[in-house]
This record gives C-alpha cells, sequence and structure tokens, in this order.
C-alpha cells in the first residue's frame, strides 16, 4: 500500500482561508517507496478537503532538498501510529519564501508517496467518496450470498453424481440374477410386492420423452457419459465460485481500503506529459526551454562550421593524395579483401593466385612485411591488374566523390596521411584492427571511391549519420554498408 | 406567533414519531407476516401434493377393482429415468404408507378405507392451513391501512 506525504507549493493566503471548502491544488509526485524515494515527476490535482493536509513550498529546484526531507518526513511518521498526524518542519529551504512551510500528511506506515510540486493535472480522491464503505460493503455480502446459493447448487451436483454412480453399481449388478423380489411401487403412496423380471433389459430416458431400450453394459455407457457431463459441470461451478469468492475479497478489501481512508489518484494522460517528463529527468538543469533551444541551434551551427572545415581540410589532402597515387596502389591493393576481387579475377588463374596469395599474408596476420618496396614483378602486375580492374569498373579513381570526405575523423586522417606517406608505418599498426576494415574497404573500393579516405568510417559515427543523408550512394555500396 | 412555533415544534416531534411508528410497522409487514404468509402458503402446497397422491392412488385402485386385475406388470423407476420391468403376481394385497415410514399391508376395500381417512384428514389440515394463510393476509392488510391512516394524519397535520 502506498501512502501519502502532500508538499504543496505555496498559495495566496485569500485561498487558505477558506480551507474547508475543498480546494484543487497543484502538485507534484515524488515516491518513497521502501524507504528509498525518487522523483516521480509525475503532477496531480489533489483535491483538498479537511481531511487532507499540505506541505507547502515554492520552488521544485529545492527537489534534492526535499527528497531528503521526505525521507525524514516518512520516517517521523511511520514512528507514530497517529493515521493523521500533523508534522512540521523547520523551514531550511524557505530563505526566500514569504511563509513558512507547513507539513500534514495522510497516513505514515508502509511506503510513502510524497506529493511536490505541479505540472500536470490530475486529481486525488478518496477512495470512501468513490466507493462508500457501506456500499462496498453491501457488495460484498451481495456477492457472498451469490457464492452460497452457487455452493447450493454445486452440492445438489455432487448429489446427483453420487446417485449416478450408484445406480451404474445398480444396473450392473442387476442382470446377475434373473429376477429381484422388490416392492413395487404404485404411486408415491403404495407398494405392491412383486418382483424386476428382464433383468438386462432397460428402458433409458433419452430426453425430450425420448425412450430407448438397452441392456445393462449400454446402461451403464450411457450413465458414465451422464456422469461426464455433471463432473464438467461442477468444474465449472467450482471456477465460478472461485470468480466470485475472488470478487468478494475485492469489495472487502475495498471497503477497508475506504475505511482506511485511501486516496485514489488519477490522472489525464497529455500529449505533453512525456516532454515535461523528459525535462524533468535533468532536473538539475537549470535551463528554461526556450535557453536550451537557443543552445540547441548554436550547437548545431558549430557542428555545421566545423564540417566545413574538414570538408576543406580533406579537399587538400586529397590533392596531396593524388600526387602519391602510384604508391597508394600497392598498399590498397594490399588491403583488398577476398569478396570484392574473387569475381573479377575468376577468369585468370595466375591472378588469383597471386591475390590469394595476399589474402592470406593479410589473414595470416603476417605483420612484419609489408612489402610495398620490394614487390616481386607478379605482384607489381597483380597490383597494376586490379587497379586496372577498378578502372574497368568505370569509376575514376582519381575523382573521389567529394562527400565521402567528411566521413572521416581527424583521428582517421592522420592514419591516412601515415599511409599515404610510408607504407612501413602502417605495418606498425594493430593489424587486427586493419584487417577487418580492410574488409571494410575493399567494398569502398570496387563502387571506386578512395580506400585511405575511408578507414576511419566507424570511429566517428556522428558525422557519417549527418553526411549520409546529402550523399549519392549506390545501392551496392549502401548494401555493403549495411552488412 | 410564539404559539405558532409552538405548534410547529410539536408538529415536527409528531412528525418524527409518526415516522418511526411507519417504518416500525413496515418493517414489521415485510420481516414478520410476510416471510410467515410464504411458509404458510408452502406448507399448505405440501398438504396438496399430498392430497393429490391419495386421490391418484384411491382412483388407480378403484380401476383395478373394476377391471378385475389380478396380477400386474409395470415399469419400475430405477432412478435417473431407468426403468426395468416389473411383474406384481398378486395386487390383492396392497401396502400402502401410513406416515413416519410405516407400511401397512391392506386389502383394496381396505385401502380404499384408509384413503377415505387420510383424505378427510388431509382436507382438515388444508383448511387450517387456508385459515392461517388468510389471517396473515388480514394482518397485512390491517396493518397497511394503519400506516396508511398515519400518513394521511401527518399529511392532514402538515396543512
Amino acid at each position: 500500500m502506498i501512502n501519502y506525504v502532500v508538499l504543496k507549493e505555496q498559495k495566496p493566503k485569500t485561498v487558505r482561508k477558506k480551507r474547508p471548502t475543498p480546494v484543487k491544488y497543484p502538485i507534484l509526485l515524488f515516491f518513497a517507496l521502501h524507504s528509498y524515494p525518487f522523483f516521480c515527476a509525475q503532477d496531480i490535482e489533489l483535491q483538498l478537503s479537511s481531511h487532507f493536509f499540505i506541505l507547502h513550498n515554492r520552488r521544485l529546484r529545492r527537489g534534492l532538498l526535499l527528497q531528503v526531507r521526505a525521507i525524514w518526513f516518512w520516517q517521523s511518521l511511520a514512528d507514530s501510529t497517529c493515521p493523521l498526524a500533523k508534522v512540521s518542519i523547520d523551514p531550511l529551504h524557505s530563505s526566500d519564501d514569504n511563509s513558512s512551510p507547513q507539513v500534514y500528511a495522510l497516513t505514515f506506515s508502509g511506503p510513502t508517496l510524497v506529493i511536490m510540486e505541479n505540472r500536470l493535472k490530475g486529481t486525488v480522491v478518496p477512495l470512501a467518496s468513490v466507493f462508500p464503505v457501506e456500499e462496498a460493503q453491501k457488495a460484498a455480502k451481495h456477492v457472498q450470498d451469490t457464492i452460497v446459493d452457487r455452493q447450493k447448487e454445486l452440492d445438489h451436483l455432487h448429489n446427483f453424481v453420487v446417485d449416478n454412480n450408484n445406480l451404474v453399481n445398480l444396473v450392473r449388478r442387476l442382470p446377475d440374477v434373473l429376477t429381484h423380489d422388490v416392492m413395487v411401487p404404485f404411486g408415491k403412496a403404495a407398494f405392491f410386492s412383486g418382483r424386476l423380471m428382464h433383468t438386462n433389459e432397460f428402458l433409458v430416458l433419452l430426453g425430450e420423452g425420448y425412450y430407448v431400450e438397452r441392456t445393462s453394459k449400454q446402461t451403464i455407457e450411457i450413465l458414465q457419459r451422464r456422469g461426464k457431463v455433471l463432473l464438467a459441470e461442477i468444474d465449472s461451478l467450482k471456477a465460478m465460485i472461485d470468480d466470485l469468492k475472488t470478487e468478494a475479497s475485492f469489495f472487502d478489501a475495498t471497503a477497508v481500503e475506504a475505511s482506511e481512508g485511501l486516496v485514489e489518484i488519477m490522472e489525464d494522460f497529455t500529449e505533453s506529459f512525456s516532454d515535461e517528463t523528459s525535462n524533468q529527468s535533468g532536473l538539475l538543469k537549470p535551463v528554461g526551454s526556450s535557453a536550451a533551444d537557443n543552445m540547441k541551434g548554436a550547437m548545431e551551427d558549430e557542428e555545421y562550421a566545423r564540417v566545413m572545415a574538414r570538408f576543406d581540410e580533406l579537399e587538400k589532402e586529397e590533392l596531396a593524395a593524388e600526387s602519391n597515387e602510384e604508391d597508394d596502389e600497392a598498399d590498397f591493393t594490399s588491403l583488398m579483401s577476398h569478396d570484392s576481387f574473387d569475381g573479377h579475377l575468376s577468369d585468370e588463374p595466375q591472378l588469383k593466385d597471386s591475390v590469394q596469395q595476399w589474402k592470406d599474408r593479410n589473414t595470416l596476420n603476417i605483420t612484419a612485411e609489408k612489402p610495398s618496396p620490394k614487390n616481386s614483378p607478379e605482384q607489381a602486375f597483380v597490383n597494376k591488374s586490379s587497379i586496372e580492374d577498378l578502372k574497368l569498373a568505370g569509376v575514376p579513381k582519381d575523382k573521389p566523390i567529394p562527400v565521402e570526405k567528411p566521413l572521416l575523423s581527424p583521428g582517421s586522417r592522420e592514419k591516412v596521411g601515415t599511409a599515404n606517406t610510408s607504407k612501413t608505418e602502417v605495418t606498425k599498426d594493430n593489424f587486427t584492427g586493419r584487417a577487418s576494415k580492410a574488409g571494410y574497404d575493399s567494398s569502398k573500393a570496387f563502387t571506386g571511391s578512395i580506400v585511405e579516405h575511408t578507414h576511419g568510417l566507424q570511429t566517428d559515427p556522428l558525422d557519417q549519420t549527418t553526411s549520409q543523408p546529402s550523399k549519392p550512394v549506390s545501392r551496392f555500396k549502401m548494401q555493403k554498408v549495411g552488412r | 406567533m410564539v404559539r405558532t412555533t409552538h405548534q410547529n415544534h410539536n408538529g415536527i416531534n409528531m412528525d418524527k414519531i409518526r415516522e418511526e411508528k411507519v417504518q416500525r410497522f413496515e418493517e414489521f409487514v415485510d420481516c414478520r407476516l410476510k416471510p410467515d404468509l410464504v411458509r404458510a402458503i408452502a406448507e399448505r402446497d405440501k398438504v396438496f401434493e399430498r392430497q393429490k397422491i391419495f386421490l391418484d392412488l384411491r382412483r388407480n385402485i378403484e380401476n383395478l377393482e373394476k377391471n378385475g386385475v389380478t396380477s400386474l406388470r409395470t415399469m419400475v423407476n430405477l432412478g435417473s429415468e431407468v426403468y426395468m420391468q416389473a411383474d406384481v403376481p398378486d395386487t390383492q394385497h396392497i401396502f400402502l404408507d401410513i406416515g413416519l415410514g410405516f407400511h401397512v399391508e391392506f386389502t383394496w376395500s381396505e385401502a380404499l378405507e384408509f384413503i377415505s381417512r387420510k383424505e378427510e384428514r388431509l382436507d382438515r389440515e388444508i383448511e387450517e392451513y387456508t385459515q392461517l394463510i388468510a389471517s396473515i393476509k388480514s394482518q397485512i392488510k390491517l396493518v397497511c391501512e394503519g400506516i396508511r391512516e398515519l400518513l394521511q394524519l401527518s399529511a392532514d397535520g402538515s396543512y
């Protein structure tokens, strides 16, 4: 059960004068469950009556203070056995408030719900006013009566079952002998002495006035089927009784809660609620919404400038890279991964082999020799042909797509620089990381973009996402990136 | 002026007393007389039923007598509407329920005599119950009339 400590914003004194009449006060909820309080940031409107007591407080930014204080209330109030205790506190937090705070509370044992400030509208209604105690008790009694009725029905059915079983036994035994001496009923008040004949012939009522002649065994079958139906009825009746019992217990609980003075808090859901709460989550950040907007705008401008600056920077780098192109190409091929090249080289076994060699080297983590300076003629050929291949693909590699550039983060640009200038340095890099990047880069290479410029693609996801929408990306590449 | 207020005061008191009286009477009718009436009617219905049983029995025995039936083939209800053939070789002797679980063997003439006596008794019982019901009904009417009068009076007094 949640009990309530109600804290409230200061109201004008004129309002306070007519306190006995119910007045709607805006409030904020604050939970202290199991003695661990946290902000709930739900705002409700409390219907005040003389039974409700309030803490007057002015500012939300004193939330933390209030939080601590709320625990204190809870503890102090939990000690008191009085269900409706008034608690006054010293006005620590109300230095600039022009009135001293007042604290009152409803019930104080168990987890406590503290209500503090206003944001959204809701209503707190004493449960007793919605479900009057007498009404709830009456409803409980009514349900109890229904349960008794059903119980009687159940007993009746049980009797039927017993009768049925007895009859089955009787029918089973009757054909044992040819005749039974019995008193044959004649009307309800008279008997003749007589005997049962044809003990294996039974006339069974099927319903609707139809009778059927059956033997003992067949009769037993019919009776057993009837017994099953009876059992099913009993089961359903038991379920019904269980339901009714739950209902009765609910009514009882409602009656008890209503008599204890529990209140029901209702709050209309509004769209703005989520916004409010999300703002609320940054409670300690004293930023107005307009200020936040300005700040956001400023941040966007700043980001734009940064991106543009990087564009320029990369443009220059591009030029520098072109001059080093031939050197790059060796490195470039070494970084190629299998899948993009296999398709192209499938008709040239020799080339394929050599490329495979490279691949093996890469995947086997042979990092020591990055062999571009001492390339064998064969390898050189491979490198050359692969570049040719790229050219045949129809995308001029010396004209990189400019929008590709902002994908680079400063860190990656450094890497590019090292790759361009000295290939031996590259080998110092963590090879596993490069290997994975190589696989990634190859897809870029296949579509004709410059490999070196996409090293840092994963390192700065923010830039990537911001620049991507404006970029005309081929569908194939999108697919690759998506992998 | 003073007198008027006094009267009014008295009137209010009287109204209260009358209200209480009316409430008491209504409670008496609802909680005592009406359940009694229902119970009496139920009892009488039971007696009616018994009377009908004996009436049927008398008619059946008379039928047997008229047709001179000496042996009888009938169906016996074993329960749950399961029937079996039964043979009564001798219909001359019949066992009658004389009450309290006792059954006495009668001949037809003896049985008819017993049945006529039994019927007389049942008739008396029914008469008693009818009178009881009538008296309860009259009491209810009486109390209802009393309530009506009280209400009328109070209505007169208020004007």
